[in-house]
């Protein structure tokens, strides 16, 4: 089976010179459809430079990552990275980051229409979806007037609507609850599974049922001396 | 004052702007949101205008006469204008690091 995504010797050097910091020194890791890997370290090891160097919104400094058997990056960008993320990756963020002034429909309905789908089958597919998620009485909501559990699910409603390869989701659960946690955590999962994509999930959560945590990559980060 | 109106908004707006640019939304359709604005924000101020010109008109002792005409003028350096300023937005916007988005708690 082709991976969901692959990354192979990933290193992200910031900075330079004196200053130069590793934020990530030769990760690999591969997940395949419907997997979800947990990626589990302590705060400064690397997490979230790598789902950003995986994701190129910030690239790596030397690796290769494909996703879905394409290559995307292999030393420099291999494609543009907008609409690599717009159309095969979905994105959860820690503090859930929906659009304020967009109802919960539309800002799921949103990551359609910037692929050209029409406004009205592009909200009709976000209610659908939505409504599946047992969230419908939320559609019409705005983000502030949403608890935090609330808001996290609509976030990866709106990470997996266009049916990405790849979920990348970085602390998707620190601002909540253990039990609002577990819920978006099943969620994930099932949508994942659902949905064929490979989910690489940040978490330091060791209460997270089912996680199968995973080294998930060679020798921690650290910092050069210059 | 468009310009300086639709500038502070871009900076009010820095974590949404990045969060499009994580979720894929191309420059175009982030500028697209910025000029929209600028131009809901200069229609807003042309009606306003335009409605207390209705409402004052006959109290001017030297009548000041408005033909549609030049309304149709002004309309037209508003919307003007309106572009014009939400040139530094649109710049500021595409000049905003994805990165803050994501991690560093921003
Ligand atoms: N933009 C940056 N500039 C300089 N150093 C950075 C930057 N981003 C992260 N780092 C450094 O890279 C290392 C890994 O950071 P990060 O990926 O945020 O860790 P984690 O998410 O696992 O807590 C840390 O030492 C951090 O200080
Ligand atoms: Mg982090």
């Amino acid at each position: 089976m082709t991976a969901a995504i692959s990354a192979e010797h990933v290193t992200k050097i910031f900075g330079s010179g004196e200053t130069q910091v590793v934020g990530l020194r030769d990760a690999s890791i591969s997940v395949l459809p419907g997997e979800l890997v947990a990626l589990m370290g302590p705060s400064g090891s690397g997490k979230t430079t790598l789902l950003r160097a995986l994701s190129l919104i910030d690239p790596p400094t030397e690796g290769r990552v494909s996703v879905d058997g394409v290559a995307v990056f292999d030393g420099r960008r291999l494609t543009d990275d907008r609409a690599l993320r717009r159309r095969r990756m979905g994105i959860v963020f820690q503090a859930y980051n929906l659009i304020p002034f967009l109802t919960a429909a539309e800002n799921v309905a949103l990551v359609l229409t910037l692929d050209g789908i029409g406004r009205h089958q592009a909200l009709d597919e976000a209610r659908a979806l939505l409504d599946r998620l047992g969230l419908a009485g939320r559609a019409d909501t705005y983000p502030a007037t949403l608890s935090g559990g609330e808001q996290q699910r609509i976030a990866v409603a709106r990470a997996v609507v266009n049916d990405p390869a790849v979920v990348l989701a970085d602390e998707p659960t620190a601002a909540l609850d253990t039990e609002r946690g577990i819920a978006v955590m099943d969620l994930l999962r099932r949508l994942g599974v659902e949905r064929r994509a490979g989910v690489i999930v940040v978490t330091r959560r060791t209460d997270d049922r089912g996680i199968r945590p995973r080294l998930p990559y060679g020798r921690r980060s650290d910092r050069s001396r210059g | 004052m468009i310009a300086l109106i639709v500038y502070t908004m871009t900076i009010e707006k820095t974590r949404d702007i990045a969060t499009l640019k994580i979720i894929g939304a191309p420059d175009r359709t982030i500028g697209a949101m910025i000029l929209q604005e600028a131009l809901a924000l200069g229609l807003a101020g042309f009606a306003v205008g335009a409605l207390l010109i209705q409402l004052t008109y006959d109290r001017f002792p030297r009548r000041v006469i408005l033909m549609p005409f030049d309304q149709f003028v002004l309309l037209g350096i508003v919307v003007v204008i309106c572009v014009a300023a939400s040139g530094l937005g649109v710049r500021r916007a595409l000049g905003i690091d994805a990165t803050t988005a994501m991690g560093g708690g921003a």
